[in-house]
């Protein structure tokens, strides 16, 4: 097997808790993200999901080095980036793009949209100002926008459009990664047909990885090849998309998969549903032993005092419980 | 009995470009005890619909046709005596709660004044009904949360403290505009699983806004597809999940990831939803229609008309064959 794209070690970012308004003083960190590894293979989708609050964005932003990390380490295409700065940054973001959730706060309404998919190849001085024009129109065609609408304004164009920009401005760079944070939960559902689509046609198409960060199940399911469950700052589970909806071992990757409404009244009123009580503890203070433990339905005495680690099977699936659900 | 029925519902936006009509026609009625689904994207004028009932649209709009909560009509009503109705015969639980919720009183206040403002009781008796009415709809330590601000709590917790809310006097009619949108999946299913709970309880007849076939599939008696301020599709829920009868209708159930593994490309529905301001000459939906005949872009479509399936009704020009033919493909493609 080749080399990972991107391959992420140990993460840890964390947040200061400060006390006091004139005079702020640390009181504390929140480990958003505690420990994560990652790898990232070429042309592959990796998912990562879980409840709002369990990092998963802190750990997107962290691997496109939007957020400062406290440990780990970072190597794209076998290079260490963890520390680069300068040129050597600029480089690597030439390389891993990202596209948000709301297209609209990430695009300046008083600029053209042309304009709007050019800044990233002006601000990292690609070519001369007729081939920029020209990649833009290229990227613009490919997202299926009409490259007539450059001198267009945001507001002009709707969710759907507007997400396209967003995923143009992120195309245009000819990036090898792309990390998409909720790419399609702003959008209705017909809509959101079409970005999955257009998303699944340009990994064919150009040979994109994707990082796709999402709370919804079903979108993953369709676009992912691996999952990551996290909870709390931790991958609970890891696997093909195949094994963990199919046949999770975590008790909170269960839950989390039996919680999805079905779009099917029959089935929706025979299904055997785990509703998790209470809400996500603080990480603040996290829970001792398994930090799932206050909420799991299947938790033993144990695990209030032991924190299992990520296992794996040999075909690669892992999951971090002491009592993992049989398949 | 139906509890509320709507007749031919028209409401309109005066804009600078000119009027839009968000709600263009539209009739249905919910009975006591039962959930009412209104699926449709944005834009599709559910949520105008919504405010209407509610009477809580800006001076902007224009509202006609009937609305009658029991036997009482609601349009012309003044707004002092729609204040009375709403938050006693009629509630709504919106997507945000911090919209509905005042971010700088207590809990227990907002409960106590929405209790008093609507029934003479005193305020020991108002502060019970109250701590029962948080503790109804599963907040642990309702004593407690009562002295808690709204930012103190999860998005869940405000979630379940405006239901309360909602329901505290006792409403007829609650309209659920998105109540789980905003959240998590495993906080939506355990607010799914308190309406399912409640609806049996209150006895009172709930309009269900979403665009989340899923959702509506947990939790309907009834849906209706709205597109472009029209209903086009009407049915139990059962009967629009097995016998789909317009292509709309189509393409939203094709579109759902979660239901459409197998297929190689989800299926799309091309373009995006008409403009109000100037809504297509024939069949709203014609211009992204695959099943489009020169008399839908022609003329507009027909009124709903039964479907011969209990009270099913579609308004499409396509003929009743084609209908159930595509209709039973769809079904029949998610089996396999």
């Amino acid at each position: 097997m080749s080399e990972p794209i991107l391959r992420a070690t140990g993460i840890t970012i964390g947040f200061p808790v400060t006390r006091g308004i004139v005079f702020q003083r640390e009181v504390g960190r929140v480990q958003a993200v505690d420990g994560v590894d990652l790898e990232l293979n070429e042309g592959e989708t990796l998912a990562i999901v879980g409840e709002s609050g369990c990092g998963k964005t802190t750990l997107a932003r962290g691997l496109v080095r939007l957020q400062g990390i406290d440990a780990g380490s970072i190597e794209f295409m076998g290079e260490d980036i963890t520390r680069r700065k300068g040129r050597g940054l600029t480089d690597f973001r030439r390389q891993v793009t990202m596209i948000f959730q709301d297209p609209i706060a990430s695009l300046d309404p008083r600029m053209r949209i042309g304009q709007s998919v050019q800044e990233p190849l002006d601000i990292h001085g690609i070519g001369t100002p007729a081939e920029r024009k020209r990649k833009v129109q290229e990227a613009m065609e490919r997202v299926g926008l009409n490259p007539e609408h450059y001198n267009r304004f945001p507001h002009e164009f709707s969710g759907g459009q507007r997400q396209r920009i967003g995923i143009a401005r992120a195309v245009v760079m000819q990036p090898r990664v792309i990390v998409c944070d909720e790419p399609v939960s702003a959008l209705d559902v017909s809509v959101q047909a079409q970005i999955v689509n257009l998303l699944e046609d340009l990994q064919r198409d150009l040979g994109l990885s994707y990082i796709v960060i999402a709370h919804d199940l079903d979108v993953v399911r369709r676009l992912a090849d691996r999952v990551k469950v996290m909870y709390l700052g931790r991958v609970v589970e890891e696997g093909t998309g195949e094994e963990v909806y199919n046949a999770p071992r975590h008790p909170y990757s269960h839950a989390l998969l039996s919680a999805r409404p079905v779009a099917d009244p029959v089935r929706a009123r025979s299904q055997q549903r785990v509703v998790l009580q209470g809400d996500v503890p603080s990480p603040l203070n996290p829970p001792s032993g398994c930090r799932f433990h206050p909420r799991c339905p299947v938790a033993q005495p144990s695990c209030a005092e032991h924190d299992p680690q990520l296992e794996h099977a040999a075909d690669g699936h892992g999951w971090a419980c002491a009592y993992p659900l049989q398949p | 009995m139906a509890l509320l029925t709507v007749e031919n519902l028209r409401t309109t936006f005066r804009t600078d470009d000119g009027p839009v009509g968000a709600v263009d026609g539209v009739s249905l009625s919910v009975d006591a005890g039962k959930v009412l689904g209104i699926v449709g994207e944005s834009g599709c004028g559910k949520s105008a619909m919504s405010l209407s009932i509610m009477g809580l649209l800006p001076k902007t709009a224009t509202v006609e046709g009937s609305i009658r909560l029991g036997e009482r009509e609601l349009i012309g009503l003044s707004g002092s005596e729609l204040r009375r109705l709403r938050g006693d015969d009629m509630a709504m639980i919106f997507q945000d709660p911090m919209t509905s919720l005042n971010p700088v009183m207590r809990i227990g206040e907002q409960l106590i004044e929405a209790v008093r403002l609507h029934q003479k009781v005193s305020k020991v008796e108002a502060r019970q009904r109250a701590v029962a009415g948080l503790a109804a709809v599963g907040i642990p330590s309702p004593e407690d949360r009562m002295r808690s601000y709204p930012l103190e709590l999860s998005g869940g917790m405000r979630q379940r403290v405006m239901i309360a809310m909602a329901l505290l006097n006792r409403p007829r009619l609650l309209i659920a505009d998105e109540p789980t949108t905003a959240l998590d999946v495993t906080t939506q299913a355990q607010i799914l699983e308190l309406m399912r709970d409640l609806r049996s309880e209150v006895d009172a007849a709930i309009v269900l806004i979403t665009h989340d076939l899923g959702v509506v599939a947990e939790l309907c008696d009834e849906v209706a597809v709205m597109y472009a301020g029209r209903i086009v599709e009407r049915a139990t829920v059962d009967e629009l999940f097995a016998h789909p009868q317009h292509p709309y209708t189509w393409g939203l159930l094709a579109s759902l990831p979660g239901r459409n593994l197998a297929s190689e490309r989800l299926h799309q529905i091309p373009g995006t939803p008409p403009s109000l301001l100037r809504p297509p000459a024939g069949c709203r939906f014609a211009p992204r229609c695959p099943f489009a005949m020169d008399v839908c872009r022609a003329d507009p479509a027909p009124a709903l008309t039964s479907t011969g399936r209990g009270s099913a009704a579609v308004a499409c020009h396509l003929t009743q064959d084609v209908r159930d033919r595509e209709g039973a493909r769809l079904s029949g493609e998610e089996q396999a």
